[in-house]
This record gives C-alpha cells, structure tokens and sequence, in this order.
C-alpha cells in the first residue's frame, strides 16, 4: 500500500475550504518552512527572524481570487505523516531532495501537490527574505528582500562606489 | 454632477497628474475631470506582492498590448521592414505607465533640442533647454529623483532632490573599465522617494516608494480643498468634440450608465501616451477637420520613433567573491555616447545590465541542487552585460494610424509601419558600439558571448504629435496646443520632435508642468 504522501492527486489547486487554518496547521507548515534552512545548511541564518513576512505571506496568499489555503491546509497534513513515518531528518529529505516538481502537470500526487504549490513558495520565499545570505554571507540584497535602510549612511548593498 | 468643465483631461497618467498638479495649485476649485480608459490597479497590495515575488505576476498584466494572435488580427500590429514589438510596453490603468516604469529619470541635453540645426536629421524643439531647464528642477522634485549632479548631463542649476543610489561592488568594477575605454561611469537618476527599501520589485512596489502616477493623483483626488476635481475609470474616450476651431469637450463611455455622453470643457488636454494621443485626434473627424484633429497637413501619426536597445554579454571563468544582482536596477550608467559628437549618427545611453550577475538562488533549490552544487555555482563563471538605447530620427514616412476595430478597453486598435532607409549604416553603428561596450567587458575577464539588438518598442515611443512652428511639419506648437485649434492641448511622449537617447519620462514630466502653470497663468 503506498504511502499516504505518495497517493494520487488531480493536477490543479484543492479547494481552500471554509475555516482559516489553525494554529497546529501553521505551526507544521512553519517546521516546513524551517527545514529548508536544515537542508541546505545556511546555518549562519536566524529563520526565526524571518516568521513575520513568511506569516504575511501565508496571510496574503489566503486571501484573494485563487487562494492557497486548501493547498496549505494539505501540506500541514502530509508534511505532519511524513515527520511521523520518517522521522523530521527523513521528511526533509524526502520533500527537497528527492521531490522536484517545476511544473504544474507534475503535481499528481500529494507530496508533489506540496512540492508545487506550498514547498517551492516558501523556498522563494526563504531566499527573498534573507536566505540568501546563506550562501553567501556578506550579501546584503535581493530581488523582493527589504534591503534599503532608512539610513542612507549604510549601503542597501555590498558597494565599490569609488568616490 | 454637471458635465461642464474648466479642463476636460484624458488619461491618467504623469503628464496627466502633473498638470492637474499645476492647476489645482494655482485654484484648488478649479474643475477638472479626468477620463481614463483603463481600471484601477490597487497599489501596494500585499497580496499582488507577493504574487510578484513567488511567481513573477504583476496585476496589470492584462491592460497590455494582445501580441498572441499574429498579424492584422492583433490588437496592435506593425508593418514596414522593421517589426514594432508591443509586448509589455504600455499599461493601460489608472496612473498609466508609471505603474510598471523603473523611474529612469534623465533631462535630454542641449543639443537634443537643436538636432535638424546640427545634423540635418529629425527636427528642432520649438524652444531650447535653457526654456525648459526650470522645469526640469520641478519635475525632479515632483517625482523625487535622487542623482549625482557631478555626473555627466546638460547644466543645472541645482543639485538633484535626493542623493544617488552608490554603485554595487560589481557596478564599481565595471565603472573602472568604463574609464579606462573613454566612458565616464555615472549614476542612474531614478525616481525614487527617501523610503525606497530596494527591494528590486519596482515593477509593483510594495511600499509606493518607486513614484506613481496613480499615488500622486489619489492626493489630489481626495484633498478636500479640490471639490470640482472628478476622476472616471473605465471611460474610453472614442472622439473630441470640435466645431471649426475650438473644440467643447470628449465624448466618452459613462460606465456607469453604459452609453456615450458628452463632457464638455473650456479646453481639453490630450494626456493619452502617445498611441491614444495620436489616434484619439485621427478619430476625431468633423467637416472642418476630414482626416482628423490638427490633421490638415496630414502630419498626425507621422514620424514615430523610439530607442533600439541593444547589448552585450560575457562570461569570465569565476566569481571568487559570490557577487550577484543585488539590486535588481541599475545604478551604473554613461552619457559619454550621448554628446553632440555622437548626435549625427544617433547618440547612445549606455547602461548596466542590472540582472547580471545573475544568480537564482531559489531556481537552483527548486531544482533540486544540494548545498555543495550551489556553493561550486556561486563561485562558478560570472555573466556581465552592458546595454544602450540608440536615437533614431522621426521619418515622415514611417507612421502609426487607426487600425480596422477595436482592442481593449473600448480603444481603436493600432498599426505602426516603421522602416529604416538606410538600415546597414544604422546597424553598422550599433556593431561598432557593441564591439566597443565588449572590450570594455574584455578587460575585465569577460569573454563575449552574447550579443543583442531588440527590435523598437512601445515603451519609449514618441514623435506622432510633435512640437513644431509650422503645422505643415508639426502637429502642436510651443505651448503643446494643437495647431489650428485654440484650446485642444496634447501632452504625451507623442509632443517630442526627438527621441534623444534616454528614457522620455522627465522631459515629459517638465513639459506637463510647464503647461499646467501656463494654462493656469493664461486663466489669471
């Protein structure tokens, strides 16, 4: 019998449902969240800091025309069985190791539902909110990150300016 | 609400605001309706944010061009030996192109305003820079430019409002190779507020720090103090009213009763782009005017032009320091091409490449890299490019005009027929650029590697209305008012007898001004 993750699903967004999501739901999708830090080691990065705009984001998202929040509701729930089986080193491994999926026809099964439209957001969304420093410590920019400072005597970004 | 104006205005956009700035200014009760075709796009709305960043959408997406369905059964379309691309250069909506723009702010120089005098090619202003410098001042305020006053560019009195973006690490670079091949590296004048976080995402700014036709105009719609000043969204204007000449006023689509009505104006100003300004008259026939507004010497539609963009790329072998597009615009630029020298042949704007170096963090994880894969990438081959816009000079022959039916947003569709009569010598100057912008990239490890030129677009389109003293060559005069017709104005990119060779957005914001308090001193 396949495993729960691995069980087919139609291509396209689940329904959003009724009730926003609950605070055990944020709280897995938040240990989601975390594991990309995990998995690709930036430990130099602080995910905690990061909460707030990953919550404006969940937030955001769920609201709207073509809402994510069924499709969010559904990766708390596999992502919570894979942790169980797998144990969370093994889940990790599992959803950004061994699960790509770039297109939409691809999501025909509930870990690659997550993969497509949950796990590769919150990827895009780690790196823009500071992420990238990970790999590459003194940067201090990038695309959707909020890098300017109110202070313009620090610089946005690693500068040369030669005067 | 009364359907009789001081000032009827049609489309919403900087020309548009910056003239109600000015009129509103000098009599806050003046009256004033604006009509804009297109709808409201919220700004700053977390959600169309979001979707930008996670999944390149902007919400005004829809108000471009249809350039899917091929030939005459586009939207718009072109004809001629030289395609005209309309993909994405426009947006149709409340606030007009500044929604999408990246705020490039640069005055044209002296000698753009003197170019038939100095080469034989395109045509003079009507007045020179000296009459329009001031204007240039209140268009930098208005829109909070910050820029570096010792850079290269035509004389100013002033520094700019706000101070320039520095150069990132990899901008520095390059800055020191364009001194050493007779460029002189500057900083780009972009339009920007003190609460600008660069976040890179101008394209829909999160925060309304980039400048924006639709903010600045909601300032002014809901000050109280303007009680007679009126907006309508969804109000396509298919034709002016005219009787011999003068004209009353626009008819227009009342959404909100679903048929044409005519508003009535003391004067009306054409603030449509220069696509809509340019077909709005042609359409606007009457017994006096058979072939159009201001059309008698069939000038309307008439020598468009806009900048080819064109480029160079490399790749050296590493990027030891994990440099990357930290910005995401570019803050390196050189107006050393664009110089009297140059103006014969067409002057040029030379301009970092602000995507590279490119490194997708995101792409690579999604694909599956480990940390290792990506660590040897980010040290990998660096990619580098510089770009230009090249002026080209207005052709009589080469013409926008009314297209059969009608695209979105109720507006008639569009054709451009745009061809070069000596395309070799044009192209052989462009080469001769790019060869010169890959040495530049040569002596700092790059190896060529890529090279474009993309055909003209839209975005900086110009030229169709142009400013002349003599209506049997131009459309509009001095004071941007339609030759032959006392109160019909129009103030777009189509009033610029020249494209020069940077970005037209404040030069047209200087000559809005300037109008509005000129038509303010007129009523006084």
């Amino acid at each position: 019998m396949a495993d729960f993750w691995d069980e087919e699903l139609p291509v396209g967004m689940l329904a959003e449902g009724d009730q926003p999501l609950s605070m055990e739901e944020v709280d897995t999708l938040w240990s989601m969240f975390r594991a990309i830090a995990i998995y690709w080691q930036t430990d130099n990065i602080d995910s905690e800091l990061m909460r707030s705009r990953w919550l404006d984001m969940i937030e955001a998202r769920s609201s709207g025309q073509v809402s994510f929040r069924g499709e969010y509701r559904h990766a708390a729930e596999v992502w919570k069985a894979m942790v169980d089986k797998l144990t969370e080193s093994g889940a990790i491994t599992k959803l950004y190791a061994d699960t790509i999926v770039v297109k939409e026809d691809q999501a025909k099964t509930r870990i690659a539902h997550v993969k497509f439209y949950v796990a590769n957001d919150f990827i895009r969304c780690f790196v823009a909110t500071g992420g990238f420093r990970g790999f590459v410590e003194k940067a201090r920019n990038y695309t959707g990150f909020m890098g300017g400072s109110r202070y313009r005597e620090w610089p946005p970004v690693r500068t040369g300016d030669r005067r | 609400m009364s359907e009789a104006y001081d000032y009827v205005i049609v489309g919403s956009g900087v020309a548009a605001t910056l003239v109600c700035d000015r009129l509103l200014e000098a009599d806050p009760l003046t009256s004033i309706l604006v009509l804009e075709a297109g709808e409201r796009i919220p700004a700053r709305d977390r959600r169309s944010w979001w979707d930008l960043v996670l999944a390149k959408r902007t919400p005004y997406l829809f108000t471009y061009d249809d350039d899917k369905a091929g030939g005459e059964s586009q939207e718009s379309y072109s004809l001629g030996n030289v395609p005209w691309t309309f993909k994405e250069s426009r947006v149709r909506a409340y606030g007009g192109s500044t929604m999408h723009w990246g705020g490039w702010s640069l005055r044209f120089k002296e000698e753009d305003f003197e170019c038939r005098s100095r080469t034989g090619r395109g045509a003079d202003w009507p007045f020179g820079y000296a009459t329009l410098e001031p204007w240039y001042e209140l268009a930098e305020q208005k829109l909070g430019v910050g820029g570096s006053a010792g850079d290269e560019g035509p004389r100013r009195r002033w520094s700019y409002p706000l101070p320039e973006y520095p150069w990132s690490a990899h901008e520095a670079e390059l800055a020191g190779a364009f001194e050493n091949h007779g460029l002189k590296p500057g900083h780009m004048p972009i339009a920007r507020f003190k609460r600008c976080m660069t976040t890179g995402t101008c394209k829909y700014c999160p925060i309304g720090a980039r400048y924006s036709a639709q903010d600045h105009m909601d300032a002014l719609l809901y000050n109280p103090a303007h009680a007679n000043f009126h907006l309508k969204t969804g109000a396509p204007v298919r034709r002016i009213v005219a009787n011999r000449n003068s004209v009353h006023g626009v008819e227009y689509l009342d959404a909100t009763i679903g048929d044409w009505r005519v508003a009535q104006g003391e004067k009306v100003v054409v603030c449509a782009g220069t696509y809509e300004s340019a077909k709005l008259l042609l359409a606007s026939v009457s017994p006096e005017w058979p072939t159009g507004l201001g059309n008698r010497y069939d000038q309307v539609g008439r020598h468009i032009v806009t900048h080819l963009l064109f480029s160079v790329e490399g790749t050296r072998k590493d990027n030891p320091q994990g440099w990357f597009q930290e910005y995401d615009f570019p803050t390196l630029m050189s107006r050393s091409w664009d110089t009297p020298e140059k103006q014969a042949d067409g002057k040029m704007f030379v301009f970092n490449n602000r995507a590279l170096p490119k490194i997708e963090f995101d792409r690579l994880m999604l694909q599956g890299k480990s940390r290792k894969e990506i660590d040897e990438i980010v040290k990998g081959p660096r990619r580098a490019g510089l770009s230009a816009f090249i002026e080209e000079f207005g052709d009589p022959q080469n013409r926008l005009s009314l297209a059969p039916g009608t695209g979105k947003f109720g507006l008639p569709k569009t054709r451009v027929s745009f061809s070069r009569r000596n395309p070799s010598r044009f192209m052989a100057t462009v080469t001769s650029a790019q060869a010169k912008l890959a040495e530049c990239l040569a002596s700092l490890g790059y190896e060529r590697n890529e090279t474009t030129k993309e055909n003209p677009r839209g975005d900086h389109a110009s030229g169709v209305c142009r400013m002349g003293h003599s209506q049997d060559s131009s459309v509009t005069d001095s004071n941007l008012a339609v030759h032959g017709i006392d109160n019909l104005f129009v103030c777009s990119n189509a009033v610029l007898p020249n494209a020069a060779a940077v970005n037209p957005t404040l030069t047209l914001g200087a000559l809005a001004l300037r109008l509005g308090s000129w038509l303010a001193e007129e009523v006084r």
